[in-house]
């Protein structure tokens, strides 16, 4: 329990003050009202002529002048109501704007931390989690947390002022009448509590269910020409209705126990009202109690009844919260992925490796094996392989979203790992097989990489690119939205995209992973001579099974099985017998 | 800052009857549900309303007048409304109230109780009419629109408006008996002083909604800023790899606070505007109460009538007044949110199926729910298209003139690039669409002459994403034959030989398959697919570009089954990838929505036209070893 309230301590940092004045705020408000109503009471008073009996009506009485000048002048009472009104109706407005202030700020640094931290989780962390999960703990468990800091826990203050003050006003007219105003709350509260969580269970089975017939729905939909094809729309129709009738037992045997729970624990509200009047109208009858104070028994009895069982039903519910806050807290105390710290050496491409090897932490081959390759400043190195030989293992490597296990990489005589990620990130530009656009305009799509940078530059990517023309060629140019809502790409147009978009920054070393294969050979050689000529001194590694592109390449790697098979230029590897000839061959017999 | 404009939705404030006319029908079939829900919540609202109050200024009279008579000796005067009055003791006076209370909590147990029947039923049968519809429903219809928007309607709607109605109607109801009875108790017992109070209501009347559509707009506006959110929340866990490649996770977070700032705006504008509504209502209803004690006073001076227990009665009473108003307001408010869910989905359960069989037609084989099957004539499999055109737009047309004829057990292959017509001829060969003009001949017989249940009853139909559906692997394969007894389903099974995999799970055949066979691999999903086509042993056999996802290694097994499934049926395929249709018996290339060639693969490759450029094009991107398979197995020993 100590866990949790700190958590949500925590929670409200930075608004504590305000947080705190909304609830002194909740207790005048409350005050305010509570006294309205008390002015029922001297108004009765004054008019039965029956003296103040306790020192809060006194104090009214005669700070309004007394009984008997009062009961001359009743309209003063409506001055009075109309104050308190008007008091209470500024404090309470106050309040609320101060919870909403409290409310807004907090869900805003919640779900600001909750996303840095996805964002700064390690690559591996994010491949393997659920993003359904992330998105869920971001918006429900968020909204779960904070709506129970700053309304239920409000709720629970609130049942808990009015029930002690309105006892102590009680108190200084009648102990008795006070004592048997609160006599049934305590059953009341702890008999709402238990019947609301067995309601609750119920209402998990039926949303369980409902969760099915969902299910159903979608299935149907994406499925939808099996149905047609098939013939089974009949049996379709027939399976949803079994889901429908299961939803439905299920929703009327949880609801036919919370109407009951509603219905009973009425009867102890109610009893708890009626109690107060018998008992009252007896005490008044005996005059111990005046006209007064039993009017002000009713109507604090009312107020108080209903707040308390709601307190048991949201009290009932705090299991929710409190798994929300385990979700949260289990991504929040996930490690972070460190990309600031590190040496930020000055780079100029070249790349040393040596006796290299990598392994997945949960995985029991190793990948790359042993491997040794020293790439000059500037050089363009074409690497080939078959799936899953490890050429795209090494893309990984050398922007550190995994490291390596064993041996070295240097760049330019740094070890690779203690350069900072985010700047080796900056340095060593890649452009991923499967390219990923943001659903926004293309400029912004471009600009992502470079907040700064100039139109002329990001022209200039375009154009190397060679997406420049195509987008012009759209309605609204560099404008046009990308995805759901905008222009559907085609996979070579995204592909050039994202190649534009890593170019933006001339970095000293570039990778295409498997990038150049979706656009075709023309647009792949304009693409590699155009970046060519604009940064002679760029360091390129290019993945590709072309043939056509990797034999512009100064070397050439061959992997197979995680190893160098093969290392040397066009002519060299044709000259020997192995995979690239063999590609080779294929490849120029095929044109 | 404009990267993350969402859209905003239109937000209509005006409620139209017409279309809620259809949706009240639901509540109105079960009218005695609603009979029952009346009667008895009017005992609620007149114990809430008029006994409590009228009860409670007895017992405030009887103190007045009784001082100093013993409790055990008070005569209670008692007046209800409609001329009910009569005297009695303390203890009558306790058992009336606690009698109250107990009527009182058995009409509010049975009024929740039936509503919920009276929700479920409106629910079930919304659902019932509206996925009755979607599957009536032809392709035209959900190729304008999407799974997303139909899902929507059909869980979120439906629930949405059945809680709207059955709840909606029980708060009318019951905030109607309340207001009439407040109302007719007041006058009762003194038409001043409800006059009186009657006279700030027009305030509220004013103030109540305009709040309830305000607010209404401002929570849109920042549910909207939310949902928003989501999807670029979504985006951005979808996007790491890119995310961290580019190093820009600062940018990415600079966009994040900024839409969530943004997000905090919004809310924080309807908060503040959310706190000026109760205070407003607390000021209007001080303003009442003072007005009811200004003018108490007087009549009081005046009038005898009006004692101190009246004067406390009309106190209460305003709260009694206020309350009712406030959720008038708030009911209003939950109709206009829930007006485009109604639009909505009566524009679903209206829409009409495009196509439909004729009327002799269904005369001679019934519905797709009541098929005629003793009626159906057996099938050969022969297919031809006699210049059919077809448009799916007006004006727009996708197939130019097309004739063509299959003979039966024939196999074909269709190819050609996206956009050329090859999805469009299977759609019409399966009557997903019929031709503009033209027919189309099954058996030497125009295809609109037999049912749309009869011809799909004889095609096995393969698409490219193999579809699982959740339950086990033998419901999945029946699914083609839904009595195909457990023999058919096995041999479906080898025959795709997928049987001995299945075999080798601890559950065999009654292994559950959830979340689409996640649990599979893409080929043993395909595998399945095949064998659910099978089981049907139709006569023409469609494979809608069902190799497309698989990689190179599944594609050998598939390969082999697509063999074997071909045997002896007509059959079409329409392939991506090229290397699935090399020994098809006649494989048409498509352009424009024309057979352009025709003619078998090694025909096709040596006239090197449009396919010998499609396959060589699409040699080029397939990985380094597959290159050298497919060159090995398809091209090696046939080019010149």
């Amino acid at each position: 329990m100590k866990k949790y309230l700190k958590i949500m301590w925590d929670i409200t940092k930075g608004h504590r003050g305000a947080y705190l004045f909304s609830f002194v705020l909740q207790f005048f408000a409350i005050t305010f009202m509570l006294l309205a109503t008390f002015m029922t009471k001297v108004l009765v008073d004054t008019i039965q002529g029956d003296a103040p009996t306790g020192p809060i009506d006194t104090f009214l009485t005669n700070l309004f002048g007394g009984q008997a000048y009062l009961a001359d002048r009743l309209w003063i009472f409506s001055v009075i109501i109309l104050g308190l009104g008007t008091s209470r109706a500024l404090i309470f407005w106050a309040r609320m704007y101060y919870r909403g202030l409290v409310e807004s700020n907090i869900g805003r640094e919640m779900q600001l931390k909750l996303f840095s931290h996805i964002e700064r989780l390690p690559y591996p962390a994010l491949k393997k989690a659920k993003s359904g999960d992330y998105i869920q703990t971001c918006t429900r468990d968020e909204e779960t947390v904070r709506s129970f800091v700053t309304r239920q826990l409000f709720g629970v203050t609130y049942t808990v002022i009015i029930l002690i003050e309105s006892f102590f006003i009680l108190w200084t007219l009648s102990w008795e009448i006070a004592l048997i105003t609160i006599s049934i709350l305590p059953v009341m509260f702890i008999y709402s509590f238990v019947l609301i969580k067995r309601v609750r269970k119920l209402y998990r089975a039926t949303e369980d269910s409902d969760g099915l017939v969902s299910a159903k729905i979608e299935e149907t939909l994406s499925g939808i020409r099996l149905v047609k094809a098939y013939n089974n729309e009949n049996y379709e129709i027939k399976e949803f209705d079994d889901h429908l009738q299961d939803y439905r037992r299920k929703f009327i045997k949880w609801r036919k126990l919370s109407s009951f729970f509603f219905a009973s624990s009425d009867v102890f509200v109610f009893g708890q009202i009626v109690l107060t009047t018998l008992f009252g109208l007896y005490l008044a009858l005996n005059d111990q109690i005046s006209i007064g104070t039993l009017v002000v028994a009713f109507s604090f009895v009312t107020m108080v009844v209903w707040p308390v069982r709601d307190v048991a039903m949201t009290l009932s519910n705090l299991a929710r919260a409190i798994a929300a806050m385990d979700r949260i807290n289990v991504i929040l105390h996930q490690p972070l992925e460190d990309i600031e710290n590190g040496l930020r050496p000055d780079i100029k491409g070249t790349i040393e490796i040596s006796d290299m090897s990598f392994q997945y932490d949960d995985g029991d081959e190793t990948i790359l094996k042993n491997i040794t390759l020293s790439i000059k400043a500037g050089e363009t190195i074409a690497i080939m392989g078959k799936t899953g030989s490890g050429k795209s293992t090494l893309s990984h490597l050398l922007t550190r979203l995994y490291d390596y296990t064993s041996g070295s990489i240097k760049i330019d005589g740094y070890e690779l790992k203690d350069i900072s990620k985010e700047h080796i990130r900056q340095k060593i530009a890649t452009v991923l097989q499967e390219p990923f656009l943001f659903s926004k305009t293309i400029i912004n799509n471009l600009k992502i990489a470079n907040r700064k940078a100039s139109m002329e530059d990001i022209f200039r990517a375009a154009q190397i690119a060679d997406i420049h023309q195509n987008i012009l060629s759209f309605k609204e140019g560099y404008e046009t939205k990308v995805g759901e809502k905008g222009v559907t790409l085609s996979g070579g147009q995204k592909q050039r995209l994202a190649i534009a978009r890593t170019i933006i920054n001339r970095a000293p070393i570039l990778v295409f992973d498997d990038s150049l294969s979706a656009v075709d050979t023309e647009t792949d050689i304009h693409i590699r001579s155009a970046l060519k000529s604009r940064q002679t001194d760029t360091t390129t590694l290019i993945i590709t099974h072309r043939v056509a592109t990797a034999k512009d390449a100064d070397r050439i790697v061959v992997l197979e099985d995680g190893r160098i098979s093969q290392l040397g230029t066009h002519a060299q590897l044709l000259k020997q017998d192995g995979l690239y000839r063999r590609i080779y061959d294929i490849q120029t017999r095929m044109v | 800052m404009a990267s993350f404009a969402f859209e905003e939705e239109q937000i209509k404030t005006k409620v139209h009857f017409g279309v809620w006319g259809k949706i009240i029908g639901y509540a109105l079939r079960r009218w005695y549900f609603l009979l029952i829900i009346a009667s008895f919540m009017i005992l609620t609202s007149f114990h809430d309303s008029s006994f409590v109050p009228l009860l409670n200024k007895a017992a405030i009279d009887a103190v007045g007048n009784s001082l100093g008579v013993p409790y055990d000796q008070v005569v209670i005067d008692v007046k209800l409304i409609f001329g009910i009055n009569f005297q009695t003791d303390f203890w009558g006076y306790g058992s009336l109230l606690l009698g109250g209370i107990l009527i009182r909590s058995i009409s509010i147990f049975v009024t929740f109780f039936v509503t919920n029947y009276l929700e479920m039923s409106i629910y079930v049968s919304m659902r019932q009419d509206a996925f009755k519809r979607v599957q009536e429903l032809s392709f035209s219809y959900f190729d304008k629109t999407s799974a997303g928007w139909l899902i929507a309607r059909l869980q979120s709607d439906t629930s949405k408006i059945s809680d709207m109605i059955s709840w909606g109607i029980i708060r009318v109801v019951w905030l109607v008996f309340d207001l009439v009875l407040t109302l007719f108790t007041m006058f009762a017992v003194s038409w001043q002083m409800a006059l009186i109070l009657l006279a700030a209501t027009p305030l509220i009347m004013i103030i109540a909604p305009y709040f309830e559509i305000v607010l209404l707009k401002l929570s849109r506006i920042a549910r909207n800023a939310f949902s928003g959110y989501v999807a670029w929340l979504a985006e951005s866990i979808a996007g790491t790899k890119t995310i961290k490649t580019l190093a820009i996770e600062n940018t990415v977070y600079k966009e994040a606070d900024d839409i969530i700032t943004d997000i905090r705006n919004k809310t924080f504008k309807r908060m503040k505007f959310q706190a000026l509504f109760h205070p407003s209502v607390v000021v209007v209803m001080s303003i009442t109460t003072a007005i009811v004690i200004f003018f108490g006073g007087r009549f009081m001076e005046q009038n005898t009538a009006i004692n101190v227990a009246t004067f406390a009665l009309y106190i209460g009473f305003v709260r009694a007044i206020f309350n009712p108003l406030q959720e008038f307001a708030e009911l209003f408010g939950d109709i206009v949110a829930t007006q485009s869910s109604v639009e909505k989905i009566v524009s679903l359960i209206e829409t009409k199926p495009a196509i439909v069989d004729r009327p002799e037609v269904i005369a001679k084989y019934g519905t797709l729910f009541n098929e005629l099957r003793e009626n159906y004539e057996p099938i050969v499999g022969e297919i031809e298209f006699k210049h059919v055109d077809f448009s799916y737009l007006k004006g727009i047309e996708i197939i130019h003139d097309m004739n063509l004829k299959i003979k039966a057990g024939q196999s074909i292959a269709i190819v050609g690039e996206t956009g050329s017509g090859k999805s469009t001829t299977v759609n019409l060969l399966c009557r997903f669409y019929e031709p503009t003009s033209g027919e189309l001949l099954i058996d030497g017989v125009d295809y609109r002459d037999r049912s749309v249940a009869w011809l799909r009853s004889n095609i096995g139909y393969v698409q490219q994403t193999p579809f699982i559906f959740s339950g086990t692997i033998r419901k999945n394969i029946a699914y083609g034959k839904l009595d195909a007894t457990e023999e058919q389903i096995q041999t479906a099974a080898k025959l795709v030989d997928v049987h001995d995999f299945i075999m080798s799970l601890p559950k065999g055949y009654d292994t559950e398959l959830a979340d689409g066979g996640s649990e599979l691999s893409v080929g043993q999903k395909q595998l399945i697919s095949f064998a659910r086509a099978i089981v049907r042993n139709p006569a023409i056999m469609i494979l809608d570009e069902a190799t497309s996802s698989i990689d190179t290694e599944t594609e050998v097994v598939i390969q082999k089954a697509i063999k074997d499934v071909l045997k002896g049926r007509t059959s079409i395929i329409i392939a991506h990838r090229l290397s699935t249709i090399v020994d098809s018996d006649r494989i048409l290339v498509m352009s424009d929505g024309r057979i352009i060639e025709d003619g078998t693969h090694a025909e096709l490759i040596n006239a090197k036209g449009t396919y010998h450029k499609l396959y060589m094009n699409q040699f080029a991107e397939l990985k380094v070893e597959e290159q050298i398979e497919t060159y090995e197995t398809q091209i090696a020993g046939i080019a010149k």
